[in-house]
C-alpha cells in the first residue's frame, strides 16, 4: 500500500522549477507487481523536493541583464537592484498519516535583494491515493503555501538636470518604480506596478491517475 | 501681413523642398489635391487605431507606442496650409499619396503621436491661433516669413503675434522648421538675402525649438549626417540652446525638408508630456533639448547641430535614480 509515496514522488518532478534534488526511499518498482513496493517500515518522512528557484524568483530573475539608458547616457544595470546572493529554496516533506494518506509540509527560505523581497513561507497540504488495482491508482493533492510573498521597493529618480528651466522642477527625487522609471508611463503611474504578489502555487490541486504496464 | 515698413512684403513660405524632389521621384506633376485628406478641416483627434511604426520613424517611437503612450492629453496645432490648390505626393504610410503642404504635416505629427488631439490653422487666415484649455499645446510651425534682411521690427500679423507671444510667454510649445536654405543659420539671412523673420523672433523665446533636418535617423552604429538642405544653428549660443536635429527620411518618403522634421518634434513632445503631465511647455522643450544626443551624429557641431538630435528615450529616462 505504501506505493503511494512513488507517485508523490512523481508529481513533485513534474510540478517543481528547479530540483537540485527529490527522493522517497528511491528504490525502482520491483518487477513482480506494483503493490509489492514498500519503503523501509520505520520511514514515515520522506523528503519529496528541493527547489531553488520558485515562479516569482524566476519573474525577478528575469530583469537581471536588463536595464536602461539614463537621460544623460549612462547606462543602468538592473542588476544591482534585482541581484541576490541565495535564491529561494523550497524543501518539502510528505509524513504518511495512513495508507492512504499523508500530509505534505514544507518550509522555503525566501530571497531578497535591494529593491525587492521574496518572504520566506510555510507549505500545508495533503495526498491522498486509492489504489484502483496492482498497475493503477488513482490519487488527489492538495496544498497551500503561506507567505512567501514577492514584494518590491520603489527608486528614488529625478528627471532633468536644470531646476530653472526643465523638468527637474517638478519632477526632483521623484518615487518610481525602478524597472519602469525610463518608460513612457507618469513615475506616479509606475507604483501601480510595483511587485506585491502572493506565490503562485499559493494553492495547487492535483488529480492524478498512473497506471504502470 | 503689417510690415512695420511701407512697402516691405514678406512672403509667407512652406520650409520644404519636397515638391521638386517628390517631383522627381515620384514622376508626377505637382497636382491640385482631389479633396482634402484626413486630419484636415479643424479638428479632429488622433487615430486610436493601433499605430504601425512606419519606416520613417526613429525605433524609439515604437518603444513610445508599446507602452501605450501615444500623446493623449496634448493638442498639437498646426498652422500651415490646408486650403490652397497646390499638392505634392508623398508617401507617410506607405502608399503614395497627393496633399496640401499642412495635409501632410499634420498627418505626419499624428502619425507619431496618435492619440494627441490634433488641430489645423489656416494659415493666410490672419487670425490668432488660439490654444485648447486644459491640454498641453503644441504649434507646429513649418513655414517662414520671408523678406529682404534689414527690419528692425515688424508689426506683426495676429496669427504671429500670438504665436510669437505664446513662445514668449511659454504657454504652447513652438515646434519650428529651421528652413531649407542650405546652411543658414537661424536668425541670418539666406544666400538672397531672404530672412525668415519668424524664426528671428523667435529666437530666445522660452519655449520655442528650432528644428533642422539630418538625412537619416543616427545611431551611434549609424550617425547621421546634417540633411544638405537643411539651416543650421550657426554661432549665436542662443539659437545653439535651442536648435535640434532629427532624422527626415525623404528617400522613403518623397517629403524633404525642415518642414518634415518640425512635426517630428511636435509629436515627441506630446509623447513626452504624456508622461511629465505636470511639466510646462517650456519644461518639456527644455527636456528634449537637454536629452538630445551628439553621439548619434557625425561630426556634432553645437553651431551645426545645436543640441544634438532629439530622443524621446532619452527625454523620459531619469537623470539619476536610486
Amino acid at each position: 500500500m505504501r506505493s503511494i509515496w512513488s507517485l508523490a514522488l512523481q508529481s513533485a518532478f513534474t510540478t517543481g522549477c528547479v530540483f537540485v534534488c527529490g527522493f522517497v526511499s528511491a528504490q525502482a518498482l520491483p518487477s513482480h507487481g506494483f503493490m509489492a513496493f514498500v519503503p523501509p517500515s520505520t520511514q514515515t518522512t520522506y523528503l519529496i523536493g528541493i527547489q531553488q528557484c520558485s515562479a516569482l524568483s524566476r519573474e525577478v530573475g528575469g530583469f537581471r541583464g536588463q536595464g536602461y539608458y539614463s537621460s544623460n547616457g549612462k547606462y543602468i544595470d538592473f542588476n544591482k537592484w534585482y541581484q541576490t546572493e541565495w535564491t529561494d529554496l523550497q524543501l518539502t516533506w510528505l509524513t504518511e498519516m495512513h495508507p492512504q494518506w499523508g500530509l505534505i509540509w514544507g518550509v522555503s527560505t525566501g530571497e531578497k535583494g535591494s529593491k525587492y523581497r521574496i518572504s520566506p513561507s510555510l507549505q500545508l497540504g495533503a495526498l491522498f491515493q486509492h489504489p484502483l488495482s496492482k498497475q493503477s491508482a488513482f490519487s488527489f493533492r492538495i496544498f497551500s503555501r503561506f507567505g512567501g510573498r514577492l514584494k518590491e521597493k520603489p527608486c528614488t529618480a529625478t528627471y532633468g538636470s536644470d531646476h530653472q528651466t526643465d523638468i527637474s522642477n517638478e519632477y526632483s527625487s521623484v518615487t518610481t518604480n525602478c524597472r519602469l522609471a525610463a518608460g513612457f508611463l507618469s513615475p506616479e503611474e509606475t507604483l501601480n506596478y510595483l511587485w506585491n504578489d502572493p506565490p503562485r502555487d499559493r494553492l495547487a490541486i492535483a488529480l492524478r491517475y498512473v497506471r504502470h504496464f | 501681413l503689417k510690415p512695420e515698413k511701407e512697402g516691405v512684403k514678406m512672403k509667407a513660405t512652406h520650409i520644404a523642398l519636397m515638391a521638386a524632389v517628390a517631383f522627381l521621384a515620384a514622376g508626377q506633376a505637382l497636382a491640385q489635391p482631389k479633396g482634402r485628406g484626413p486630419g484636415n478641416g479643424g479638428g479632429g483627434g488622433g487615430s486610436t487605431s493601433s499605430p504601425t511604426l512606419q519606416s520613417w520613424m526613429s525605433q524609439e517611437v515604437g518603444d513610445a507606442w508599446r507602452q501605450g503612450y501615444q500623446g493623449k492629453g496634448a493638442t498639437i496645432t498646426v498652422v500651415d496650409d490646408f486650403n490652397s490648390n497646390f499638392g505634392f505626393y508623398g508617401n507617410l504610410t506607405g502608399s503614395t499619396e497627393l496633399r496640401r503642404h499642412g495635409e501632410w504635416t499634420l498627418r505626419q505629427a499624428s502619425l507619431i503621436a496618435p492619440q494627441a488631439n490634433m488641430r489645423s490653422h489656416e494659415f493666410t487666415s490672419d487670425s490668432a491661433v488660439s490654444l485648447a484649455r486644459r491640454s498641453f499645446n503644441v504649434l507646429n510651425l513649418s513655414y517662414g516669413m520671408m523678406a529682404p534682411a534689414g527690419y528692425s521690427t515688424v508689426n506683426w500679423s495676429r496669427q504671429e503675434s500670438s504665436i510669437i507671444s505664446h513662445a514668449r510667454n511659454g504657454n504652447a510649445l513652438i515646434s519650428k522648421a529651421a528652413g531649407n536654405d542650405s546652411g543658414t543659420a537661424v536668425g541670418q539671412p539666406n544666400a538672397n538675402g531672404q530672412l525668415d523673420y519668424l524664426n528671428r523672433d523667435l529666437i530666445g523665446a522660452q519655449s520655442a525649438v528650432f528644428v533642422g533636418a539630418l538625412s537619416t535617423n543616427g545611431t551611434p552604429a549609424a550617425p547621421a549626417t546634417m540633411a544638405s538642405y537643411s539651416n543650421i544653428a550657426g554661432n549665436n549660443s542662443t539659437v545653439q540652446n535651442q536648435f535640434l536635429v532629427v532624422g527626415v527620411e525623404g528617400h522613403k518618403t518623397g517629403l524633404y525638408g525642415t518642414s518634415f522634421a518640425a512635426p517630428i518634434v511636435s509629436g515627441y513632445a506630446a509623447i513626452v508630456h504624456s508622461k511629465f503631465n505636470r511639466a510646462s511647455p517650456t519644461q518639456v522643450a527644455n527636456q528634449l533639448l537637454n536629452t538630445a544626443r551628439h553621439d548619434t551624429i557625425l561630426g556634432y557641431n553645437p553651431a551645426i547641430h545645436g543640441r544634438g538630435e532629439a530622443s524621446i528615450t532619452r527625454a523620459l529616462a531619469p537623470s539619476s535614480i536610486q
